[in-house]
């Protein structure tokens, strides 16, 4: 069973108040707060083991350096990447997050593989982070990009997905869970389909990996991102995995330190995967405390089954509100998207903040999603773990309030 | 709800954003200008008619927050029988009082209803709510 009281504890910021009232925090898809064992330990890290890392051959390096590639068997683990016999794991590349991993693959693996008139599929519900890059690809390569649709629940089409498929067609790059409706994709689905055609899966996993069980063998995508700040973990670092025999394919993106074998005044050997993705010094502490993050997450059980749980609730409270029309659908877990008649989301999220309450309004990075619902903005309401009933409950009313008030 | 907020939202903020005025295109507009705030969606379009070195007719259309609705609203109210001169200064004004630059009491009588949206001094964030109607109705004049 799930302690979501002792859960709760480990985190400080919780007890704060916001413009008077206890802060309640519901804006966890945007980014997670951090259990104080992870802060503490940055802290901890900084004065105690810090250093550069695979450079000397000094104690200290040598502490920073294990840690730090430590961390990576944690996210190899995490993820049920397949993992080496010994060493590091190849199949796990630290990027500074879920947008600049895409980044990666659209300039490495795009630049490389996709030419004129190829073909990339994303969905209409991709946050910018997996659109942009692959517009400005298509852009450069004169590739096109052509979108699965999704039905009025906020399930991908997956028939008209099928549909989408050509010769041409040369890379599938959807998230897993939309950061706007919460709906979990059925990434095997996705998988099997794309390579029955031959054409290689990746994964926008920022916000499945916090509320679903992330396995890339079971899922055998080719490649995946996440962000450790989505997932209570430090900014400033994210994941790009990758099959390793594709990552060692790959031209290295960023030049500079430590992604090199050899290098002479004109020319340069790459290192293997991962180093050759990690050019310059990284963000070392980060990475470290994301490690610490993970041991902290392994201690608890039954973390996803608490969130649908609570999304159910706050959802089923929701629908009894006449003036509340909910966007996502019923597979959904840690965030609902909806509208309230005749209350704008900035307005309402507004209102909400002066009662404590972190909510967020707007298009949610999502644009074209939201053109498809013919809508300008959303209310967006996201639960985690740490989160209660009772702070739904507080919610629902402060939305009764807001009616209230805006009805003067 | 807490006296800043309520100051905001205050009677005529709402009035104009329930009953917008000039709500719609101008048949026989001049020039027209965009204001679109990207990190929340709001986006607005503004149509003047310009005879003469003085706007005889504006109008908007678009969508947004109770705050940018209103103020395009008491805008397009505000700048009719003025000429383009006089509304870069009254606009100048405006972004006075709502930087909280200028305390509503100190400001130009002659702002009117355009003094309603001076409660949003206290929430930066919201600034450009109210200004983002002006910010079109500067491009259409330009
Ligand atoms: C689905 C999804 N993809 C990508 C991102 C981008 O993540 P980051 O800003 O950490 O790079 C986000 C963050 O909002 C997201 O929700």
């Amino acid at each position: 069973m799930f302690d979501h009281k002792e859960f709760r504890k480990q985190f400080p910021i919780l007890n704060r108040t916001v413009n008077g009232s206890k802060l309640i925090y519901f804006d966890n898809a945007a980014t997670m707060q951090k259990p104080k064992v992870v802060t503490d330990f940055l802290v901890d890290f900084y004065q105690s083991s810090y250093s550069n890392i695979h450079r000397s051959v000094h104690t200290l390096s040598h502490e920073s350096t294990q840690l730090y590639e430590n961390t990576r068997q944690k996210v190899a683990e995490f993820i049920n990447a397949p993992l080496p016999k010994r060493g590091t794991p190849q199949n796990i590349v630290f990027t500074s997050g879920t947008t600049d991993s895409v980044n990666l693959l659209a300039n490495s693996w795009g630049e490389q593989n996709v030419k004129a008139g190829d073909e990339i599929i994303l969905s209409v519900s991709e946050h910018h982070s997996n659109l942009i890059p692959w517009q400005m690809l298509a852009k450069r390569k004169g590739a096109v990009l052509r979108f699965v649709s999704i039905c009025d629940d906020g399930e991908l089409n997956y028939e008209q997905f099928e549909t989408l498929f050509s010769d041409k067609t040369v890379l599938v790059a959807i998230s897993l869970m939309s950061n706007v409706l919460g709906v979990v994709n059925d990434g095997k689905r996705i998988v099997d389909f794309a390579h029955a055609k031959g054409v290689p899966v990746f994964f926008d996993a920022a916000q499945a990996v916090v509320h679903s069980k992330i396995d890339v063998q079971q899922l055998d995508c080719d490649f995946l991102a996440f962000s450790a700040h989505k997932l209570y973990g430090p900014t400033g670092v994210g994941v790009l995995y990758g099959k390793t025999e594709l990552l060692n394919k790959m031209p290295p993106w960023k030049g500079g330190g430590e992604m090199i074998n050899v290098v002479s005044l004109n020319d340069f050997s790459a290192a293997p995967s991962p180093f050759r993705f990690e050019a310059g010094t990284p963000n070392i502490a980060g990475v470290v405390a994301f490690g610490k993050t993970l041991d902290f997450l392994n201690e608890y059980k039954g973390i996803t089954e608490y969130e649908t749980e609570l999304t159910n609730y706050l959802v089923n409270r929701l629908r009894e509100l006449n003036e509340v029309e909910i966007f996502s659908g019923n597979n959904t877990v840690g965030i609902v998207a909806f509208s309230v008649a005749d209350i704008h989301p900035h307005d309402l999220t507004h209102f909400l903040d002066q009662e404590g309450i972190a909510a967020r309004a707007g298009h949610h990075c999502a644009q074209p999603l939201l053109s498809f619902f013919e809508v300008n903005s959303l209310n967006r309401v996201s639960v985690s773990a740490y989160n209660t009933k009772d702070e739904v409950d507080s919610f629902i009313e402060a939305l009764k309030k807001a009616l209230e008030f805006f009805a003067r | 709800m807490n006296d800043k907020f309520s100051q905001l939202y205050q009677k005529v903020v709402m009035e104009h954003a329930r009953t917008p005025h000039n709500f719609g295109e101008l048949e026989d507009f001049t020039a027209s200008g965009e204001g679109d705030n990207p990190m929340c969606g709001d986006s607005f379009k503004v149509y003047v008619k310009v005879v003469d070195g003085v706007i005889a007719e504006a109008a908007f259309t678009g969508a947004g927050c109770a705050v940018s609705k209103s103020s395009a609203s008491v805008m397009t109210e505000q700048v009719k029988g003025k000429s383009v001169d006089d509304i870069k200064t009254v606009y100048e004004k405006f972004q006075e009082v709502v930087n909280g630059e200028v305390a509503p009491e100190d400001a130009d009588e002659k702002l009117g209803d355009l003094l309603a949206f001076a409660g949003i001094a206290e929430f930066p964030v919201r600034i450009q709510c109210a200004t983002l109607a002006w910010e079109a109705l500067m491009e259409a004049l330009d």
